[in-house]
């Protein structure tokens, strides 16, 4: 021990920190912040430390990556479920949505026939292979629909139920030819029968038939339901006239309607069940 | 002329070397992105220099202690040579401790290491947190004493190393 600290080599490595711990503090007095060797040294290592850093935090990044690989696979999950519950919540927005549209649509035809009795109905399917697009609604006998009971929507007529099932309906529409309903223009009042036809069914139209000679019906009228029959009651949109021609087997005139309700892309509708003059023949 | 020019050259060689591996350690300790379990943080540098020393003897402990101290101040918060001195110190006592007092080789190197830590942390703490700091014994016990046992860790890979250069050159 006391050969080493005799040795020059100590001497020398001491002299050396003497030295720097003096100037350090001399320094300091100064004013300096940093010792002179670490400044010297600093200058020299700060580049290399800055491209050893660049690449451990390189290396670094890509293990943290994986390592956060089964945190973020959790947090996935997490976030999958928190969305499917969001996307739940927003398709029942979307149907509170649509049916407070809807049902305000009809307060204001219950307000002006306070006798009507609507059941709502959500259109279930589409006969694909019926032209005249025949419907089947999700309410039936069981929730008092019967049937002929007519269907409608805040537009109009749509048709009426040909056929009642206990939690399920089929719906007739305009375009059918079995069809027919009693209408009136209205503005002039000239009735007539509304009814499907196989020729007017591409374009979304339908007929409205036997119509006097000398009938002032005009292009842009719009005919209503008159009430007769008993089927549907009077007053509920049918559709515009289109087009007016003259009947080939007899003299009367016919014209070309285009029903306020298309009958393709419905989702909900309204069945009247019940109303004044219900089938009482005017 | 080459196995010459080794002979010759042996200590500078040794010493350039070992200083290589110190600063490629003082850089891996410095980048930040080793790992920091409840916020301590390992002193590579110190471990290397008590292993230097206790496997090399008090000389190569003196040069390592020295080159630690010179690198470790330059990113120390507060630089008025601390490392410096205590880095060499560590290394001359580690090389007299551990070529003399101990006889089994890794045990001496682990239990001086600890001891060198332990007395480096204290010191840490003492100057930098005590003396011109605002530290109380908080610091010590919840970050200061749990890092010796996690820089201790350390030992088992740089002692191999440190071994395998001192067979190579003696």
């Amino acid at each position: 021990m006391k050969t080493f600290f005799k040795s020059k080599f100590f001497k020398i490595i001491s002299a050396i920190i003497c030295v720097m711990i003096a100037l350090t503090l001399v320094l300091s007095l100064v004013g300096s912040k940093i010792a002179p060797q670490s400044a010297i040294i600093g200058t020299i290592i700060s580049p290399i430390e800055r491209v050893t850093g660049y690449v451990s935090h390189t290396f670094s990044n890509f293990f943290t990556s994986v390592e956060r690989a089964k945190i973020l696979e959790e947090e996935n999950n997490i976030l999958r479920e928190e969305m499917r519950h969001l996307r739940e919540k927003l398709v029942e927005y979307d149907q509170y949505k649509s049916e407070n549209e809807f049902y305000s649509d009809f307060l204001e035809i219950k307000k002006e026939h306070p006798d009507y009795q609507f059941e709502p109905a959500m259109v279930v399917s589409y006969d694909s292979l019926d032209v005249y697009k025949t419907f089947t609604i999700n309410r039936g006998t069981a929730q008092g629909i019967s049937q002929f009971d007519p269907v409608i929507t805040a537009d109009g007529l749509v048709g009426y139920v040909s056929e009642a099932g206990l939690t399920h309906s089929t719906v007739m529409t305009l375009l059918n030819p079995n069809l027919s309903v009693s209408a009136t223009d209205n503005r002039t009042r000239e009735t007539g029968v509304v009814s499907g036809d196989a020729k007017l069914v591409a374009d979304g139209c339908c007929k409205m038939s036997y119509l006097s000679r000398s009938s002032a019906m005009n292009l842009g009228d719009y005919v209503i339901t008159s009430g007769a029959g008993g089927v549907f009651p009077a007053g509920l949109m049918v559709g515009t006239v289109t087009e007016i021609g003259q009947e080939s087997a007899d003299v009367s005139l016919y014209a070309v309607l285009r029903p306020f309700v298309e009958p393709t892309g419905l989702s909900d509708v309204m069945v009247i069940t019940s109303f004044e003059g219900q089938g009482k023949i005017k | 002329m080459k196995v010459l020019f080794l002979k010759r050259h042996k200590n500078a060689l040794t010493y350039l070397f070992l200083g290589l591996i110190l600063f490629i350690l003082y850089l891996y300790q410095n980048v930040n992105t080793l790992p920091s379990p409840l916020g301590l943080i390992p002193a590579i540098v110190v471990v290397y220099v008590a292993v230097c020393g206790s496997i090399m003897g008090e000389y190569v402990g003196c040069v390592m202690g020295f080159m630690g101290g010179l690198l470790c101040d330059v990113s120390a918060p507060l630089s008025y040579c601390f490392n410096l001195v205590v880095l060499t110190a560590i290394g001359i006592a580690c090389g007299f401790l551990g070529t003399r007092l101990f006889t089994r080789r890794f045990v001496c190197t682990l239990t001086l290491s600890f001891l060198a830590l332990v007395v480096y942390f204290i010191l840490q703490w003492l100057v930098v947190g005590v003396i011109f700091g605002n530290e109380g014994f908080y610091y010590l016990l919840r970050y200061s004493l749990p890092s010796v046992l996690y820089s201790l860790l350390y030992v088992l890979p740089v002692y191999p190393l440190v071994s395998i250069i001192n067979k190579r050159i003696s």
